[in-house]
């Protein structure tokens, strides 16, 4: 009965909100440049950086195309000889890297460059193409309701996981389908050594349950019970704890591989203007501020970042010494030996 | 006057005697002729922009490296030297043999049941199992977890043996591909001749013997175009092993892999071309099949109608339970999800999944884009349909452009939607397409969603016209009355079921469709299929299932709306069915 | 019968043939029929009727040769600028509209004002004694009724030439007999030219001014019910068109004919020379009163088997002289009981001489 009232009730805010939205649509008609944004970042985050940049420039009005990292980089690199969109804001460095190395961003240094950490932006050039926004790191989860039952401990390292205990409840993702399994593997490769590295992932393959197609889903699927541990970035598992889930998120101690969100104005638009003023705002403080809500790690030096909410701590400090160059000169070789030694398992043991 | 037809008869003969062959007639063109032959060159544009093209851009990208240079076949021998490949390919080819096994086995007994047996509920039996055909693909995935994952309601049931991959695919397939199977074969069975039972009586066969020597036979042939159906729907499916088959590859996610995960868009149109080859083969063996079964129901055949047995009744009414039962478990498992706070920890009912707007997002504006696509794509999609299936199978002379078109119109079902939506990436956003402004706009959404499902819609067509008597035409047009008038004012009205059925399923499609759209809308045509799978990407699992049970309830309302309008059409416009 | 040059000729057929890829549908088929005549194509399935009915209507248009209809050349023309009204076998009603607008469906494309459609469609309805069926739907009347709603379609707009397609083959007997009667009552109150194809001789012969047999994609006898009856120029005719038996002859010694060991006298059998030849002589006309000492052709024959058939007896017979002679002979009633006629009993025969018919065995076909 309750909830059939809280129905209607939030049925009726739609409404008022649907007509909201009518109203400042009409009113956004008369603004003047309508710029075309693509993005990575979360569905819920988005709505909030694009009101406060209207708000700051009101005459710029954000349409934005959000999908996920794999299926927005294909797109924008299908899309190269026509491009669609003007900037990207939120899309993995590694993506922007790709992008930049078909030359199909626009130099730009934006206003407050030099607040920007110097891991957040490209140091080797005078005219970088994309500047950071946050980072994102890898993470474990651990559900630790299913844990208890089949007395599995919480892991706290990489090497926790080698454990006998754990075989068949850990879930990763497939490196070849996912930015973020790409990015362990590339991180246990920097930090083990190439040999090392190898040699965890051998003994690692023995406990793996199954490899998953996307980033966030072994997180999700630990949450939800079907696995243990999930290889996975920490935000994910931090929603899914907000809504209720018994799972906490572990950065393993070694050190973790990380990626970036990041900004970059692609070439030939014609709304570059307005596209220089985004990516000023993308790099400012306020923006860093809003970042904060979801991420640990800010590219800003001048803002202080804060835990947000079930967030593990000390996230900045476990981050390894990424070389993103070396990982992207040495991708195609890492997915096609990962491809022959763990990619034509037939089914999971 | 009677000069003229005296010498003519003597001009001739001179030419014959002189030992030259008569000349050939060539047919003057009536008005309604060249009208019709514009309407198929127009069509044969249609598919021109909709089919070939973008197909060839795909194929062209599968023979150049990196960088637009032409390097021949370099791309099929790398991707034939990747060990992946032989697993991947192993993997896709026993699904779809074990898929197609059970799926014919359960739809044919379904089937059987539904047409032969005179069990109860029979209207209600065929309703639920056309459920699937409801559902976008990514509900019957998260329901198996649900069901039969490792918190699974049901996961006993699988004696220790994991959802994760083979037996989930498998599930999820027959859940898929079975309305599909049952629908042919449904088709085929009510085709039979009741003189051919009355005969094997009279010979005091045994009914297993009947059942052999006069059922079977009766229908191989739906037999064999509903397995080549299901195996061409495996093999290419993409959504089922994605959600649930673990690390099991198949070549559909070989494509996502290679294109979603590693940009390599030369390898994915590389899988894409070999994903399309077993359908073809299997597209001309249905083929010749299909064109043997034309002779087999004679006028004179006697429609059969079951007598009651009651002991096949019974057992057909306790294999209908249990598939019907296996059905709605799935879909109800997806509607139970998507009131849950929090599977499986916490299992408060709740509507606020239903709430699309609370993220902040396009909510239910991405549901009314939906309904508009799908709206769009019914009307003008059927439009297309039938009026070309109409001018393949009534216009005279042009063998060619017909048999052509028909061929076009056949292609669709070979190529996987992901292909085909990388095909129209590469065509319609190529900078010298004078065609590139509907890119990224409803319109390109609404063409690539007619043209993704046009096959099935197009034989309906057809079927329904074959039905239709063949000298309608004729007697037109020595009535002097032009072909056109005669189309709206009979043809339509007669074959008026059949265009509603391609309507709804063109409907029902656009509500779920996915993979060939994934590179096609923008923020403004964004699709509720589209958000309901990047919601459940952002772990909003039972919000997913919301949005998935929202668009099952939108066509399940659709087609209860056409069930009670059949009714009362049939009443009224239809009142000549009726004796 | 009129003598047909003395009419004005209508319909000019010349050389026409008509190829489905390798297959030969038509063969160089030449043939004229006269205004106002009621001609039939007969012959068996496969033959090419329909296919030269087809080609005359511009439906499947043939592949060489010429058709002129009333002076005009409408060889390579569609249908639709041609003059004729059809009727198919299927009859081809338009299931959704009802008797009256069917049968006014070419006419309201004219557009006449609507009374005098109506006008004209109950005129039709009363010529084809359908009055006060207007507004049924096709599937709520018999097929008969249909095909008389087909017929007055066909011939509502008044056309040159009236095509029907095999129009009775799907009724009940009884049906059949009564509408071919209308039918051909209706044809001579119009005076319209009327083309009917169909495989059943009876039919034709009842029906037809002029019978066209055709067989294997040419004709084989063009004439008049009587003479393709009384004198069927090939043996194809011969077989095709009634009952028929078939005697296999050869040349005897005394410039005669022999079947068996059975001499024959034949009235045309002089100058055939050597060779086989088939004699053929109808069922009826096998004489068993009467017969005249000095007649010839006259043995003894026995009955094998008779089969009642209403009006008449079919008997076997065989000739005592030769078994394997063997024939049939059609009865009266009268001639059972006067003859007393009983399977196993020998009686005399006769093979009157201008009713036989010779053959020659090569042009069997």
């Amino acid at each position: 009965m309750t909830s059939t009232h809280q129905f209607l009730r939030r049925l009726g805010g739609l409404t008022l909100g649907a007509v909201t939205a009518l109203t400042v649509l009409s009113a956004g008609a008369q603004a003047e440049t309508v710029l075309k944004v693509y993005t990575a970042l979360e569905e819920e985050q988005m709505p909030v950086y694009k009101a406060a940049f209207e708000k700051a420039n009101p005459d710029i009005k954000i349409e934005w195309q959000r999908d996920s990292t794999g299926v927005i980089t294909a797109r924008l690199l299908a899309e190269k000889d026509n491009r669609q969109a003007d900037i990207v804001w939120g899309l993995a460095a590694t993506s922007l890297m790709l992008l930049d190395k078909q030359g199909m961003l626009e130099p730009y240094k934006p206003q407050g460059f030099d607040q920007i950490k110097d891991l957040f932006k490209d140091t080797r050039t005078d005219k970088p193409t994309w500047v950071g926004m946050d980072a994102w790191a890898g993470a474990l989860c651990y559900n630790t309701v299913e844990g208890e039952k089949a007395g599995v401990t919480k892991p706290e390292s990489w090497a926790d996981l080698l454990k006998p205990e754990y075989k068949g409840h850990i879930a990763m993702p497939n490196p070849g389908s996912s930015g973020t399994g790409f990015l362990d593997v590339a991180a246990w490769l920097q930090m083990m050594g190439e040999k090392g590295g190898w040699d965890y992932m051998d003994k690692l393959h023995e406990n793996i349950a199954a490899y998953l197609h996307s980033g966030s889903k072994p997180c999700k699927a630990a949450a939800a019970g079907e696995y243990i541990v999930g290889i996975s970035f920490a935000y994910p598992g931090v929603q899914l704890k907000n809504q209720g889930a018994p799972v906490e998120v572990i950065l393993p101690k070694e050190g973790i591989g990380w990626d970036m969100e990041a900004t970059g104005i692609m070439k030939g638009t014609k709304n570059l203007e307005a596209a220089k003023k985004l990516a000023d705002f993308a790099a400012s403080a306020d923006a860093n501020k809003l970042y904060n809500d979801s991420y640990q790690v800010l590219a800003r030096k001048d803002v202080e970042a804060k835990v947000p909410e079930n967030y593990p701590a000390d996230e900045a400090n476990k981050l390894i010494k990424n070389d993103f160059y070396w990982a992207a000169d040495h991708r195609d070789t890492i997915l096609a030996e990962w491809q022959k030694r763990y990619g034509s398992k037939d089914a999971p043991k | 006057m009677a000069e003229i037809t005296m010498t003519a008869p003597r001009a001739r003969q001179a030419e014959m005697a002189e030992g030259k062959k008569p000349p050939i007639i060539r047919p003057k063109a009536s008005g309604d002729d060249l009208i019709m032959r514009g309407c198929l060159v127009v069509v044969g544009v249609f598919f021109l922009v909709t089919v070939v093209l973008p197909l060839y851009a795909l194929l062209k990208k599968s023979v150049e490296d990196a960088n637009g240079g032409f390097i021949g076949l370099a791309n099929f021998a790398a991707y034939f030297q990747d060990p992946a490949l032989t697993q991947s390919l192993q993997n896709t080819v026993s699904m779809a043999v074990i898929s197609t096994i059970l799926t014919l086995s359960l739809a044919f007994g379904y089937a059987y049941a539904l047409t032969r047996s005179c069990m109860p509920a029979r209207g209600l039996f065929k309703a639920i199992a056309l459920i699937p055909l409801l559902a976008p693909s990514l509900l019957p995935g998260l329901a198996l977890v649900y069901l039969f994952g490792n918190q699974g309601v049901l996961k006993s049931l699988l004696f220790g043996e994991t959802i994760y991959g083979p037996i989930g695919i498998i599930i999820g397939e027959v859940f898929f591909a079975f309305p599909h199977a049952l629908m042919i074969l449904v088709t085929a069975l009510s085709m039979a001749d009741q003189r051919l039972y009355e005969a094997a009586d009279a010979l005091r066969a045994k009914p297993m013997k009947t059942f052999f020597s006069v059922t079977l036979p009766g229908c191989r042939y739906g037999l064999i175009s509903a397995a080549f159906v299901i195996f061409t729907l495996v093999f290419t499916d993409f959504g089922v092993p994605k959600v649930i088959g673990g690390e099991y590859n198949v070549l559909a996610t070989d494509v996502y892999r290679q294109v979603i995960g590693q940009f390599n868009f030369h390898m994915g149109a590389v899988v894409g071309l070999i994903l399309m080859l077993p359908a073809v083969v299997s597209f001309f063996v249905d083929r010749l099949v299909q064109r043997k079964q034309v002779a087999l129901l004679t006028a004179r055949a006697v429609p059969l109608t079951p007598k009651p047995r009651t002991l096949i009744d019974g057992f057909c009414l306790v294999l209908c339970l249990v598939v019907s039962m296996f059905l709605l478990a799935i879909l109800g498992m997806a509607a139970f999800g998507s009131f849950i706070k929090f599977w499986p920890y916490n299992l408060t009912l709740t509507l606020s999944k239903y709430d699309f707007g609370a993220l902040g997002t396009g909510g239910w504006g991405d549901y009314f884009n939906s309904l508009r696509m799908a709206a769009l794509v019914a009307v003008i999609g059927t439009t297309i349909v039938f009026v070309n299936a109409y001018m393949v199978e009534k216009s005279n002379g042009f063998r060619w452009g017909r048999n052509l078109i028909h061929f076009f119109a056949m292609v669709p079902l070979a190529v996987p939607g992901i292909v085909l939506g990388l095909a129209y990436i590469f065509f319609f956003n190529a900078p010298n397409n004078p065609l590139n402004f509907i890119y990224t706009t409803m319109t390109i959404l609404v063409v690539n969603t007619i043209t993704h499902f046009y096959t099935v819609c197009h034989l309906t067509a057809l079927t329904a016209l074959k039905q239709v008597d063949a000298e309608f035409e004729a007697v037109s047009a020595s009535l002097k009355v032009p072909f056109y008038k005669t189309f709206w004012r009979v043809t339509v009205p007669v074959c008026l079921p059949a265009i509603v059925d391609i309507g709804i399923y063109y409907f029902v499609n656009a509500m779920t469709t996915v993979s060939a759209v994934i590179f096609l809308y923008s923020s403004e045509t964004k699709l509720m299929s589209i958000s309901a799978l990047n919601t459940e990407d952002a772990g909003n699992t039972a919000q997913a299932c919301a949005m998935g049970m929202t668009i099952v309830a939108t066509s399940a309302i659709l087609r209860g709306i056409q069930a009670l309008l059949a009714k009362r059409l049939q009443r009224r416009s239809q009142a000549w069915r009726t004796r | 019968m009129a003598e047909p040059s003395a009419r004005k000729l209508y319909l000019h057929i010349d050389s026409i043939s008509k190829s489905f890829g390798s297959f030969q549908a038509l063969k160089s088929i030449s043939l004229d029929i006269y205004e106002g005549e009621f001609v039939c194509f007969l012959g068996p399935s496969g033959c090419g009727k329909t296919t030269l009915l087809r080609a005359i209507a511009g439906l499947d248009i043939q592949t060489s040769g010429r058709i002129e209809q009333g002076g005009r050349d409408i060889s390579a023309l569609p249908p639709s600028k041609r003059d004729f009204g059809i009727v198919f076998q299927s009859y081809a009603l338009f299931p959704n509209l009802t008797v009256a607008e069917n049968i006014g469906y070419g006419l309201v494309n004219t557009g006449k004002r609507r009374a005098e459609v109506q006008g004209r469609v109950t005129e039709l309805l009363n010529m084809v004694g359908l009055e006060g069926q207007e507004r049924k739907y096709p599937m709520q009347l018999s097929g008969g009724q249909q095909q008389r709603v087909a017929l007055a379609r066909a011939i509502a707009m008044s056309p040159g030439l009236l095509l029907l397609d095999e129009p009775l083959s799907a009724l009940d007997a009884r049906v059949r007999l009564h509408l071919r009667t209308e039918l051909k009552h209706l044809q001579r109150q119009l005076g319209i030219t009327t083309i009917m194809v169909t495989h059943d001789q009876e039919e034709a012969l009842a029906i037809a001014d002029r019978i066209v047999v055709m067989n294997h994609g040419v004709i084989e006898q063009i004439g008049t019910p009587e003479e393709i009856y009384r004198h069927p120029t090939t043996p194809f005719v011969a077989s095709f068109v009634g009952q028929m038996n078939f005697f296999k002859a050869a040349a005897s010694d005394v410039g005669g004919l022999r079947i068996g060991n059975i001499d024959i006298v034949a009235p045309d059998a002089s100058g055939c020379g050597d060779g086989e030849f088939h004699l053929c002589l109808r069922p009826e006309d096998v004489q068993v009163r009467g017969i005249r000492p000095d007649q010839g052709n006259v043995f003894e024959a026995r009955i094998e088997e008779l089969e009642f058939l209403g009006s008449f007896c079919r008997a076997q017979l065989s000739a005592l002289q030769d078994e394997a002679v063997r024939f049939q002979a059609d009865f009266s009633i009268n001639a059972m009981r006067d003859l007393e006629l009983v399977p196993g009993r020998s009686l005399s025969v006769a093979l009157p001489q201008d009713r036989l018919r010779v053959f020659t065995s090569d042009r069997h076909r």
